[in-house]
């Protein structure tokens, strides 16, 4: 416990700030040879529930030369009693400043988090600005899904690492140890060195030109060795990938206080909107075997009472029933509870009603994400009306009453037509619940969650326009007009937030000017609704001479060089190209199960449960 | 076969970051604990099981003890069994001192005492002397209260403290405090402290050269016999 007693209590949730948790690790700080401190721009709740920062700060540390520490944002309050009294932000485990750190790592994880990068790089007394740090101030590398598009943060990040890092940071650390060591680092040669690492990009070994219309006109890099595309990394043999199995645990209550184990990374599914569906390709599955041991060797070092099988589509994973078998053989009479989070409708059935008891207890949910067929087929979310019908009947069958569905609105090509296909869906189901003989006693209740469409990077609706505010406000209106049911319960999100956030999801280089003055004006939080304030967005845009619709509403030609086009995440801009062709026409994609897509992951090689060339 | 359940009092402390975490937080991370050990305690019956503990009068948020009690019911296992066993799977910041099947009541506890160390550049070689004739006289305190409309109502606290010890080292004051911890009526030190600082107007705000810290040491019954 580092700062002060005097200081923790005038602060809620002192326990934040204090580290000594159960399994946190501790090292000699004269013994290794690289300090490395991990830092996640949002509060400890948020941040202690993250599994990739669970995976990379174990991967860091399995290493006896490289010490990584843990810091998050601190809370306002915390903030106010720092800046009075001239103290920095440390870092948990030994309370060093976070200047002081050879390496600082931000993971990326949404776009309205880059505000508090800057609010912890200020906290933590290191110059704002890559271009403005000396010898002595840390190197800030980023990482995580925002990584993929970087250049809305270039400014403020030395380096990026692009794609899945236990692998990437522990040699990225050793490169930093080695130049160290041999005498020969300095920040700029170490810098240039990392730039060739693979999946490595340094954004100062670039230049970038613009057309007079603002788009880019040329993206290159400026010396030689230094790449013209950053292929990103993969784990290739995920079944033996690091796991931690003694994750640090949290005294005070986070958002996840429980097992969760991966059991798969990528999705088989082809969503046209989803990004994360595309950069974790190709997909790699872990053997039951190996996630049950896994599972169970966190229960012993935890004595956590639930375990979360988590991935992009958990109903996909070809060792679900093994998996499960294998886990209730010791979970039941340890009284721990299993929970399956991102379940298709289509494969909700009712032998995993039995099995699963966050199935049990809690209320079922199910992606949409459109409302009529002509839709879902656009957004190729392949799965029927009648599906959603089905798994909703398992579900009323087995006494429940109520259902979540998701939705989002403002999809390329959508209609009136689709937004009232949403409430005709939840009408349907009501019917359905009527039409059951054996169904519960009790009205029942439809609760949809509609958010809005964000076009991102690395899909085939990467070059869409975004609706703009007022379009998206008339539909959210008109929805609510057609949920006229009682039994409807209808949730919506302001769109002004989903615009930012593709501004910012798709932004280049010169939204870092947007950010800098985004700091000095003091906003930060931005992903929390009490903080985020949409018009000090928009002025700070306009104060900046900055179109935000070039951003969010300009639909790009498919010719353009995108911002991220240097980067390559093993799906090619030829698939995205064809899907997008092909949502035009309204006709879907099969999944990976059924046939290869041929979108260019398995260039990137490993073992890949379905990638041709590769597979097992 | 039902396993027949045995009442296992536990005496533990409750130290250095784990003062600040809450009393539900405290009793997520036992519970934790009790599972990795493989001690196997009762559990709660109905619909949603969950280990069945029963503390004392917890340890305010931000206050260190030595003495904090925590009752478990267990099956077929000795008393210094559990304790290596749970302080192999506890934080080393709380660790089980005592283990024994209880003959008392948490009810019986009457008093706890304390000792409260303050610095701060207001504190003079004549402040352990104010603060006893502080003491001497009625000090009343906001405090806080269900039964009031705004939460908090005036409280005379004087008649609930003993100070037996008050000294200043040149560094900090040293102060040993007996103050009242039942369920009727339970002073919180953090109370003393804040009526000191106020009346006195000793500062506690900066971190850079003030500083204040309890230690919860000891609990007793009404008789003045320690509690067990
Ligand atoms: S290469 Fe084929 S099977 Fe592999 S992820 Fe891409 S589309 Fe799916």
């Amino acid at each position: 416990m580092f700062y002060k007693d005097t200081l923790l209590k005038q602060v809620l949730k002192p326990g934040r700030y204090t580290g000594g948790e159960f399994n946190q690790v501790i090292k000699d700080v004269n013994k290794v040879k690289c300090r490395f401190c991990f830092a996640f721009p949002d509060t400890y709740e948020i941040g202690m529930s993250n599994l990739g920062v669970r995976i990379l700060y174990g991967a860091l540390n399995e290493d006896p030369d490289i010490y990584c520490e843990r810091a998050y944002a601190p809370w306002v309050d915390m903030e106010e009693q720092l800046v009075k009294h001239g103290i920095p932000l440390c870092s948990l485990e030994t309370g060093t400043p976070l200047c002081d750190f050879d390496i600082l790592g931000f993971t990326l994880q949404y776009e309205l988090c880059y505000t508090n990068v800057l609010y912890m790089l200020r906290l933590g007394q290191i110059p704002l600005l890559s271009a403005e740090r000396g010898e002595d101030d840390p190197i800030v590398i980023g990482g995580g899904p925002c990584s993929y598009n970087p250049e809305p943060v270039a400014d403020f990040f030395d380096v990026f690492s692009i794609g899945e890092g236990e692998e990437a940071l522990v040699e990225f650390s050793h490169l930093y140890t080695d130049m160290k060591a041999s005498g020969e680092y300095t920040r700029q040669k170490f810098l240039r060195a990392a730039a060739s690492l693979p999946g490595f990009y340094v954004p100062c070994m670039y230049d970038v030109d613009y057309n007079e219309d603002g788009t880019i006109k040329s993206f290159s890099p400026k010396y030689d060795g230094v790449p013209e595309k950053i292929t990103k990394r993969i784990i290739k043999d995920f079944d033996k990938a690091y796991f931690p199995t003694k994750p640090v645990m949290p005294y005070i209550e986070c958002v996840q206080d429980r097992i969760t184990v991966e059991i798969m990374r990528g999705c088989i599914r082809g969503c046209r909107f989803c990004q994360a569906g595309m950069i974790y390709r190709p997909i790699r599955e872990k053997s039951p075997q190996t996630l049950n041991e896994q599972a169970k060797q966190t229960f012993d070092n935890t004595g956590y009472g639930e375990i979360s099988l988590i991935s992009l589509s958990t109903s996909d994973y070809t060792g679900l029933h093994d998996l499960t078998d294998k886990l209730l053989s010791w979970t039941d009479e340890n009284m721990v509870s299993l929970s399956l989070p991102s379940l298709r409708a289509d494969s909700f059935t009712d032998e995993l009603m039995q099995k699963i008891s966050s199935v049990r207890t809690t209320t079922l949910t199910f992606a949409a994400e459109a409302g009529t067929q002509r839709l879902r087929d656009v957004i190729n979310k392949n799965i029927t009306e009648e599906e959603v019908l089905k798994a909703c009947r398992v579900a009323f069958a087995a006494g429940k009453t109520a259902v979540k569905l998701y939705f989002m609105i403002g999809h390329p090509t959508e209609t009136d037509e689709d937004i009232k296909g949403i409430a005709d869906l939840c009408k349907h189901i009501i019917d359905a619940f009527y039409e059951l003989e054996d169904r519960p006693k009790g009205k029942p209740q439809v609760t949809i969650s509609v958010a809005c469409f964000i076009p991102k990077p690395f899909t085939a609706f990467q070059w869409e326009g975004q609706d703009t505010l007022e379009e998206f406000r008339r539909k959210q209106k008109l929805l609510g007009h057609y949920c006229d049911d009682r039994r409807i319960k209808y949730n919506y999100h302001d769109a002004d937030g989903s615009i930012i956030e593709a501004a910012l999801a798709r932004g280049d280089r010169k939204l870092s000017a947007v950010l800098l003055e985004a700091e000095r004006r003091g906003m930060k939080f931005d992903a929390w609704s009490e903080f985020f304030k949409a018009d000090k967005w928009f002025s700070l845009f306009e104060d900046c001479g900055i179109d935000i619709k070039f951003y969010t509403e300009r639909k790009r030609d498919t010719g353009e060089i995108l911002p991220w086009d240097m980067i390559d995440c093993g799906v090619s801009k030829a698939f995205f190209k064809r899907e997008r062709e092909k949502a035009y026409e309204g006709i879907t994609t099969q999944s990976c199960a059924e046939a290869c897509a041929g979108c260019g992951a398995n260039r990137l090689g490993g073992e890949c449960t379905w990638c041709p060339n590769t597979k097992k | 076969m039902v396993p027949e359940y045995k009442k296992i009092r536990l005496r533990f402390n409750k130290l250095g970051p784990l003062k600040f975490i809450s009393h539900l937080d405290l009793d997520r991370t036992v519970k934790a604990a009790i599972t990795r050990s493989g001690v196997k305690i009762e559990y709660t019956h109905g619909y949603n099981p969950r280990p069945h503990l029963v503390f004392s009068l917890p340890a305010a948020l931000g206050m260190e003890s030595v003495c904090e009690f925590l009752d478990i019911k267990v099956a077929g296992m000795e008393p210094d069994e559990v304790r290596t066993r749970l302080n192999g799977a506890l934080p080393p910041d709380l660790q089980i001192i005592e283990a024994y099947e209880p003959q008392t009541d948490f009810r019986q506890i009457e008093t706890s005492s304390y000792v409260i160390n303050i610095v701060s550049p207001d504190i003079t070689e004549e402040t352990p002397q104010r603060i006893i004739n502080m003491f001497a006289s009625p000090v009343i305190v906001e405090k806080r209260t269900k039964k009031s409309e705004t939460g908090t109502a005036p409280f005379d606290i004087a008649p609930y403290v003993k100070i037996t010890k008050c000294e200043y080292d040149g560094e900090k004051l040293v102060m040993n405090v007996s103050a009242a911890a039942s369920n009727s009526v339970y002073i919180n030190p953090d109370y003393i402290i804040k009526a000191i600082s106020v009346n006195l107007q000793i500062s506690l705000i900066d971190p850079q050269t003030s500083l204040y810290t309890v230690l919860r040491t000891e609990v007793y019954c009404q008789d003045g016999q320690l509690f067990r």
